[in-house]
């Protein structure tokens, strides 16, 4: 088990999330026909394409295409129940402010160290996301 | 965040509970992306939606992207959009001509697909379901040209990136593209927080274009060739605002939506300064809002940049064309006349299906005025309410096929679902139609694909490498 890692970023959705992470280097639609209701992602050209994002915490650029991307992120989460646990960006994309807000699952972006890089698929990741004014916290403990 | 008396009554549950809930998701979404205000909009454009699907059924998760988790409450409150007559509601194509479910050959009765008879009561009543709550059922990504008409200055809510780029760019309208949660409770309570497009401090250009001579004088009236011109300008925007230098003096609406819809699977921001066309960039000073910075990166595109784009957008492995889609986004009725004329007195290949998307309007003029049937007795089909990704979108269709298109945005959006696809010229689509293959015609050379890698197919910028859609 590597050192955890704590880093500190701004809140763009309220709320408590932990999970494995899901690091995407391409940017993410939550659009169904890019990520699946069952969760599996479907983007032809991404190395994740494949994978499960069922209460993950999703790591990714920033959002492309559809403006469905949020009420397709809101389906995952609370309509199919496949959904990511929390969302963490270079910058959140509004489309997806929206998502997270509606799914009442945490969205961070803003991290004092580039996510992609801080972050690998399969490390556990906390995010405590209180409140729009004060940083949010990333706790990350790389994968054993 | 500032409300004026009537948001705050809204808010408070004065107005009743459907413009309650709409206020609290718009509050909630304001305070997240810090919006001090909101505005009031004068034009909504939601997406079209299922209703009644059975939630056990396969087919409830295939087309149920998420719209009815959002609207059901508003459904089960009996709501209205906005009373406010200064705003107009549309929404997107959906899933089929809903008068012509039975129909053959068409995107929702094919050798690939056929709509299931639940998904199309469920789309039926989806249609309706929208137009009882008021909204203007255009059913095109392209209202703003035959349905809703907002004007300079005007602050919208546009769902479809397309339709945003040319209200922003062409129209002078200031809108995002819009959460298609937000889109939905603005219809409601008829505003939406001041934020991202419509604060004009973040409508200012970052990067410059400057177009050669050579692309104004040689580009044709082709979709083709504006959507290459604007896939060349995407392709190279990493998420900035372009203002575009030495554009052609006038600009056609065709020609406008063609090389706009740029924007949707290549820009966050759906705005260019055309300059000398775009509402208030009539010089670059003037995009810039005063002096041009030193420092903007200035990017030169030649023909060569556009002719690129024909042989980029390329991921077909052979010149057989199973389907030649015409009309994303939706044709124009001018352009419907034009296809008809380039396809009178031919037959379409008997493998080949064309398909003509147009909107409402443009659809009966068309009938109207004997184009439909020119296209119609040639062996193609044309439509409206609908866009053929609609169902591609929700069932694998397989990845056995071919499908031409002029269209830009069709590349990136669907061309991450696994057939090939091949952009093309409108001549070279009117061939492909005929013969059933690919011909390359439009360059002085026919263009060589040997070269061009499969899926994805433009890998050298991070931002083409993903599909994408509306």
């Amino acid at each position: 088990m590597g050192e955890k890692m704590v880093l500190k970023g701004k809140t763009k959705a309220k709320g408590r999330a932990e999970g494995e992470a899901l690091v995407s280097e391409m940017p993410l639609s939550w659009a169904p026909c890019s990520i699946l209701n069952n969760g599996i992602i479907k983007m032809v050209g991404n190395p994740v394409s494949g994978q499960n994002v069922k209460g993950k915490i999703v790591v990714y650029p920033t959002v492309t295409g559809s403006t469905s991307g949020a009420f397709g992120l809101l389906f995952k989460v609370k309509g199919s129940h496949n959904g990511p646990a929390g969302i963490i960006c270079q910058a959140v994309h509004t489309i997806d402010v929206s998502g997270a807000i509606a799914s009442q699952i945490p969205a961070v972006d803003g991290l004092d160290a580039d996510p992609l890089k801080a972050i690998k698929s399969g490390d556990w990741v906390t995010i405590e996301a209180d409140d729009y004014g004060n940083p949010a916290k990333v706790t990350v403990t790389p994968k054993g | 965040m500032k409300l004026t008396k009537y948001e705050q009554e809204m808010l408070d549950g004065a107005h009743g509970p459907a413009k309650q809930l709409a206020m609290e998701g718009l509050a909630a979404f304001g305070e997240a992306v810090g919006a001090e205000e909101m505005v009031k909009v004068s034009f909504v454009h939601f997406i079209g939606c299922v209703k009644g699907l059975s939630k056990t059924s396969p087919e409830y998760q295939q087309f149920e992207w998420g719209q009815g988790l959002v609207m059901e409450p508003f459904w089960e409150m009996g709501s209205k959009v906005s009373s406010d007559p200064n705003v107009v509601c549309t929404c997107d194509p959906f899933l089929l001509q809903i008068d012509a479910y039975e129909k053959e050959g068409t995107p929702w009765n094919n050798k690939y697909f056929k709509m299931p008879k639940t998904v199309y009561e469920a789309a039926r009543e989806g249609y309706k379901a929208l137009h009882e709550m008021g909204y203007l059922p255009s059913y095109s990504c392209t209202p703003h040209f035959n349905s809703a008409f907002p004007m300079h200055g005007d602050y919208a809510a546009c769902d479809e990136s397309s339709a945003a780029c040319y209200l922003n760019t062409i129209l002078g309208v200031k809108t995002n593209r819009e959460s298609a949660i937000m889109a939905p409770y603005a219809a409601i309570a008829g505003c939406i927080p001041k934020y991202g497009m419509l604060i004009d401090e973040n409508r200012l250009p970052t990067v410059i274009y400057e177009l050669a001579d050579e692309i104004k004088n040689n580009i044709v009236d082709d979709p083709g060739d504006w959507a290459a011109l604007g896939g060349a300008i995407a392709k190279r925007a990493n998420n900035r605002i372009p203002a575009v230098l030495n554009m052609p003096a006038r600009l056609r609406p065709s020609a406008g939506k063609a090389l706009t819809a740029c924007a949707s699977p290549g820009m966050n921001d759906p705005l260019l300064h055309l300059i000398g066309i775009t509402p208030g960039s009539k010089t670059l000073e003037d995009a810039f809002g005063g002096k041009v910075p030193k420092d903007v990166e200035r990017i030169h595109l030649t023909l060569a940049d556009v002719k690129a784009m024909y042989q980029e957008l390329h991921t077909a492995r052979t010149d057989k064309v199973d389907i030649v889609h015409m009309g994303c986004p939706l044709l124009l009725y001018e352009e419907i006349h034009q296809i008809a004329q380039a396809i009178e007195g031919k037959k379409v290949h008997k493998d080949t299906m064309l398909w003509v998307q147009t909107d409402t309007p443009s659809y009966y003029m068309a009938q109207h005025y004997g184009d439909a049937k020119i296209i119609e007795d040639a062996g193609g089909k044309i439509y409206h309410q609908t866009c053929w990704g609609m169902n591609a979108l929700s069932v694998d269709w397989g990845s056995d096929f071919n499908v031409a298109t002029n269209s830009f945005k069709q590349f990136k959006i669907f061309g991450g679902l696994g057939h090939g696809v091949i952009f093309a010229s409108l001549p070279e689509l009117i061939n492909a139609a005929v013969t059933g293959k690919y011909v390359s015609t439009r360059w002085e050379k026919p263009l060589d694909f040997t070269g061009v890698s499969y899926h994805p197919a433009v890998e050298d910028v991070d931002e083409f490498l993903r599909p994408a859609w509306a």
